[in-house]
């Protein structure tokens, strides 16, 4: 480093000082603010701060963790009871729901005193949950004869021997109780002559609650003219 | 020294006076050294107040036969330090053209221009060779303020004026 060098770099710092022009009456607003920021009891407010300060902290922690706690111990609400019958954790909640069950079940035909072909399924199942929406899987047979010469000596005469399989929906009320009555649809193989005259069974109905699985046999109906 | 003493014991009792005869003449040559180093007049302003306050609160520190300008100094040296680590934008402002730039055609000009040279150094080389260079100050005195050991402050300068070199050894050749 030579003089000139040194002298260079302060001629450079010189030159930048010169482009700028201390703020008048630094000085005096300097040691003025200094003293009246000083005149303040700097300790007691700092330490004051630092107390609230640390205060506020320890409600807010104090009061999440209290709302935490409340929040833990709301849903443990509920599981009290549930300890009080864990002993038996299924069967108490058996009694207190009714159980789902088919407390009626049979076939019948549709019209009283006519007998065309048409025939239903009767039931009524209960314990179901109000409002939901039941599937019904109904099962069954049938041996029928149709007569298309109504009974006549001379009319054809047509066997339907055929499995009958279908489903049904229906709704619980708000009793949770399905009261239906099904038509059971014509075989396949029915004849379209008009109004024959039919015999025969309505053989082994079932009716099944495919939500809960439960079956009632609906049995049959004969009919012979 | 011992009326610097008694100047600092009777500005602890809030004597505006003996504050002012103690620190009043740094205030100004500290906003130069902060402004040399922070490049910013508002800030240094800023650095400025606040060292003074906090020389005000260390008053006690103080001793006898120890002189004001290292110690105010120091503390302002402190605060640039401080208030360059606070703000966020400071790479930001760095990485801007600083007020010597002209236009994009002066790129070539301005490369060999050593206040340029000056202005992009790290503020800490910066702040050594003001202390060094523009208030000549003794080494010793450089270390005390950038609170290192005098070797360091050694070592900051030797590596400050390499950097500088070639705008210097550029500068020498121009006619």
């Amino acid at each position: 480093m030579t003089e000139s060098q040194h002298r260079r770099i302060a001629d450079a710092f010189r030159h930048d000082e010169s482009l700028r022009e201390a703020p008048a009456g630094l000085r005096d607003e300097v040691v003025a603010a200094v003293m009246e920021r000083s005149a303040r009891p700097a300790g007691p407010p700092r330490y004051l701060a630092l107390v609230a300060v640390v205060l506020a902290a320890t409600l807010i922690v104090t009061m999440i963790g209290l709302l935490r706690l409340r929040d833990r111990s709301t849903p443990a609400g509920p599981p009290p009871t549930r300890v009080t019958a864990s002993p038996a954790p299924t069967p108490p909640a058996t009694p207190t729901a009714p159980p789902v069950r088919f407390t009626d079940a049979h076939v019948e035909s549709a019209r009283t005193g006519q007998l065309r072909g048409q025939a239903r399924v009767v039931f009524t199942e209960t314990g179901l949950p109000p409002g939901q929406a039941i599937s019904y899987h109904i099962t069954g047979a049938v041996d029928l004869l149709y007569d298309c010469g109504r009974g006549g000596p001379s009319g054809p005469a047509y066997p339907v021997r055929e499995p009958v399989d279908f489903t049904a929906t229906r709704t619980a009320d708000t009793e949770g109780t399905v009261s239906a009555t099904i038509a059971i649809p014509p075989p396949a193989g029915v004849p379209a002559c008009p109004s024959p005259v039919v015999t025969g069974d309505w053989l082994n109905f079932v009716v099944e609650d495919t939500t809960s699985g439960i079956r009632a046999p609906a049995g049959g109906l004969n009919v012979a003219t | 020294m011992t009326s610097e003493t008694g100047l600092a014991l009777r500005a602890r009792r809030g004597d505006a006076d003996a504050f002012d005869a103690l620190i009043g003449p740094w205030i100004e040559p500290a906003w130069r050294f902060a402004a040399a180093i922070l490049r910013d007049p508002d800030e240094a302003r800023d650095v400025v107040q606040e060292a003074a306050l906090k020389a005000f609160r260390k008053l006690d520190q103080l001793r006898d036969g120890s002189a004001v300008r290292p110690w105010f100094f120091a503390i302002v040296s402190n605060q640039c330090h401080s208030l360059r680590r606070t703000h966020w934008w400071n790479v930001v402002r760095m990485a801007e053209p600083d007020a010597l730039s002209g236009g994009p055609e002066d790129v070539a000009v301005r490369s060999l221009d050593l206040r340029h040279a000056l202005a992009k150094l790290g503020r800490e080389d910066r702040k050594a060779l003001y202390l060094f260079y523009y208030l000549d100050l003794p080494q010793e005195e450089v270390a005390q303020i950038m609170g290192t050991s005098t070797g360091a402050a050694k070592v900051r300068l030797h590596r400050a004026v390499r950097r500088l070199r070639p705008a210097l050894e550029a500068e020498g050749t121009t006619p």
